[in-house]
């Protein structure tokens, strides 16, 4: 009985160990243990451009990734720029493995340029390839370019070639467009998605971005130039936005337009009312501050005034040509649902003729020296 | 048979929550086709006072019963019984594992094969299962804990990227979604059943701890729709785990990429889940065959679970065995008419018994 008691136990403490090692083994064969790919062995990549060559009828596509076998300093890893192409942007990526030899890891990607001729051509046609295949992430940043995208990532600043970093840092976090806030607006059948647009600036020195690229469902429409471009972000909430300057008399006055806080609600049927809160910080002030102080009132009004112009320019800009960047469709339908089932059908048409009530409210922040 | 009361109210409502959250947090076009998420809210509503009604055939059972196992008093009846809530029990173990693979095809995409990873899975739940229904309610309070934390996590870091012109109008396009919603949630309601062979063994005031799943679980649904269409908007409709697309852009200070958070309670979840089903399923053989050891049950189970779960694709998880419908009849009969059934047959033999005598 008690031989049959040990057999038994020793049977069990068997069983528990083949099972234990059965499970132990499995862990071992999972890609954390078996894959040994070294970092050196991937093409990291930083930045991808697209452009669309009419002629060969192809996406030209350029890539930027890391050179770990030229390292820029002890630590750092140099860049290299890569060009392919193919009929789809994710045919031309995919053919990049074999031009270099590694294999592409689009984890670590900063951001993607649209180049004009692929924006005008619609960006859904590979946009797809970006959110859909499971390396991507939804948080880069995607950036239009006027003109080819590939010349702006290929650029060289100082005989150093740009770095998607640097033209990551052109712009603030809270202005910048991911792939996400872009597909939100694309999937949204009311509203048309924005894109920060970036140029060479004269003489090809560097890049600048200054521009803000405005679609139609997923073609390019236009660029809006500078002043356009902040009342756009104006209008869509984006604080820490650049300077302001307005001129007051024969002086010159330039605030930072620190904090924005935009409320725009529907008031009525396609009528909106579109209030706006503005905190400035002042730059440049040619003025004693005791006559600042005086002058306070008068140079908010200022402010309030350009900021107020320059958003109706552009609401009046951009809804004329059918495009609601504003979601002032989806605000209406939130606010009169039966209204908005009646006319959601002809939206492209009924946002022309959108009408609205606009205040501006400033409020100016001074700090510095007490008198000049 | 009585069984000792050996796990706590809240320890059985700890499991039954996690098993809930597993299979409902993947709600999305993989698994619900044309429906607008934002009225799944309403849903949430409607499948949360539906719930409190399924329950009360399987109260009302428990509570004739008393610590004894459901189906004793039907005498061979009672066998059968115990038979058909083994296969459903084991069938919701293959829905889940094949939810898992779906997930694991389609959106991780990972290096080795399903297969491998699968085998892995079922062998450490069969580990569990094996452990017996109090381990798995004291792991499942640990796990609780990571998934409240997690959640929190995940739902202040989507805060700010939530866009509120994305809450749009409710029954825009008709009640059409709420409806599918409602479905949807009940459909998946297979803790109600569980819950008929658990109560027996819990200790504590039921009632109380399934007013606290109930509302627990459907606010912890309507609040991830909220953060889920508040963050993604039309996107969501487009993606086949919207809840999973929602955590891959959360990110919290320098910390990003918070799926990984996402990811392991999940998976924490389909382990639980996977673990005290197959329990169950076995418990309900053992009352079948009265066998002593359910280790051997639970290890054939294992087995079938994992040869069966290789030929399930994506176009299958919604459609066949796996359709809402059909789920939808299975928890129906599972959870309504059996219980029923076994009140009705304990009676007639009660009435039977006083007559003879």
């Amino acid at each position: 009985m008690e031989l049959k008691k040990k057999w038994t136990l020793i049977f069990k403490n068997v069983a528990n160990f083949i099972f234990v090692s059965t499970i132990f083994s499995a862990f071992l064969c999972l890609s954390g243990c078996t894959e040994k790919t070294q970092l050196s062995e991937k093409l990291m990549v930083q930045g991808i451009a697209v452009d669309f060559d009419e002629e060969k009828k192809e996406y030209n596509v350029f890539v930027q990734a890391f050179d770990f076998k030229n390292p820029e300093g002890k630590e750092q890893p140099g860049i290299k720029n890569l060009q392919t192409h193919g009929e789809s942007v994710g045919n031309a990526l995919e053919s990049l493995s074999k031009i270099v030899g590694l294999e592409p890891l689009y984890s670590q990607n900063l951001v993607i340029i649209i180049g004009e001729t692929a924006a005008k051509l619609g960006v859904e046609k590979f946009l797809d390839f970006f959110t859909r295949y499971h390396e991507h992430r939804l948080n880069v940043s995607i950036r239009a370019s006027v003109g080819e995208a590939g010349k702006l990532l290929s650029m060289k600043v100082e005989g150093k070639p740009i770095k998607a970093a640097n033209i990551l840092a052109l712009a603030s976090k809270a202005s910048d467009i991911t792939a996400l806030q872009f597909e939100r607006d694309l999937k949204n059948y009311l509203s048309d998605p924005i894109l920060l647009a970036m140029e060479a600036t004269p003489y090809e020195k560097s890049v600048m971005c200054e521009k803000i690229a405005v679609f139609s469902q997923d073609k390019l429409m236009m660029f809006l130039d500078k002043d356009d471009t902040i009342a756009t972000q104006i209008l869509r909430g984006i604080s820490n936005l650049g300077p302001l300057t307005v001129v007051n008399g024969e002086k010159k006055i330039s605030c930072k337009l620190s904090k924005v806080k935009t409320k725009i609600e529907a008031d009525g049927n396609n009528v909106y009312n579109i209030n706006i809160n503005v905190s400035l910080s002042a730059l440049e002030i040619s003025e004693n501050n005791e006559e600042i102080e005086s002058l306070r009132s008068e140079i908010e009004s200022k402010f309030e005034n350009q900021i107020s112009e320059m958003c109706k320019n552009v609401i009046y800009k951009i809804t004329r040509s059918g495009c609601d960047v504003f979601k002032f469709g989806k605000i209406l339908k939130n606010k009169k649902p039966s209204y908005f089932k009646n006319i959601e059908n002809d939206w492209k048409n009924k946002i022309k003729n959108t009408e609205f009530k606009l205040k501006v409210k400033t409020n100016l922040a001074i700090s510095g020296l007490s008198s000049r | 048979m009585t069984q000792n009361r050996i796990i706590s109210v809240p320890q059985m409502f700890c499991m039954l929550l996690i098993s809930r959250v597993a299979v409902s947090m993947t709600f999305g076009p993989a698994v619900m086709r044309g429906v607008n998420f934002w009225d799944c809210i309403i849903s949430c509503l409607g499948a949360y006072l539906v719930t409190f009604l399924l329950i009360i055939p399987v109260m009302w059972l428990c509570k004739t019963n008393g610590q004894e196992i459901i189906t004793s008093s039907c005498g061979a009846l009672g066998k059968i019984f115990s038979l058909i809530y083994a296969v459903y029990f084991a069938f919701v173990c293959a829905h889940t594992l094949a939810l898992f693979k779906v997930f694991i095809e389609n959106v991780m995409n990972p290096p080795i094969s399903f297969m491998l990873l699968s085998l892995i899975l079922v062998a450490l739940t069969c580990y569990g299962a094996a452990k017996g229904i109090e381990g798995i309610a004291r792991a499942s309070s640990v796990i609780m804990f990571f998934i409240v934390f997690s959640l929190i996590i995940l739902g202040f870091s989507l805060y700010k990227t939530t866009d509120p012109t994305n809450f749009g109008p409710f029954f825009y396009d008709g009640p059409h979604s709420a409806l599918e919603g409602i479905i949807f949630f009940i459909s998946r309601s297979s803790c109600i059943p569980a819950m008929a062979w658990l109560i027996p063994r819990t200790n504590g005031n039921v009632k109380r701890g399934i007013f606290v799943w109930n509302t627990s679980f459907y606010a912890l649904m309507a609040a991830s729709i909220m953060i889920v269409v508040g963050a993604l908007g039309d996107f969501a409709q487009t993606q086949l785990f919207p809840a999973y697309s929602a955590a891959s852009i959360a990110k919290m200070g320098s910390l990003e990429n918070l799926d990984a958070l996402y990811l392991g309670l999940w998976t924490a979840s389909i382990f639980m889940k996977l673990a005290m089903f197959l329990n169950l399923s076995a418990e309900c053989i053992r009352d079948v065959f009265g066998q002593k050891n359910i280790k051997i049950s639970i290890l054939i189970m294992g087995i079938i679970l994992v040869a069966t779960n290789a030929t399930v694709k994506l176009s299958k998880l919604s459609s066949g065995i796996f359709s809402t419908n059909l789920l939808l009849l299975f928890t129906a009969i599972t959870s309504i008419i059996l219980p029923f059934l076994m009140i009705l047959s304990k009676k007639i033999r009660k009435k039977n018994t006083l007559a003879k005598s």
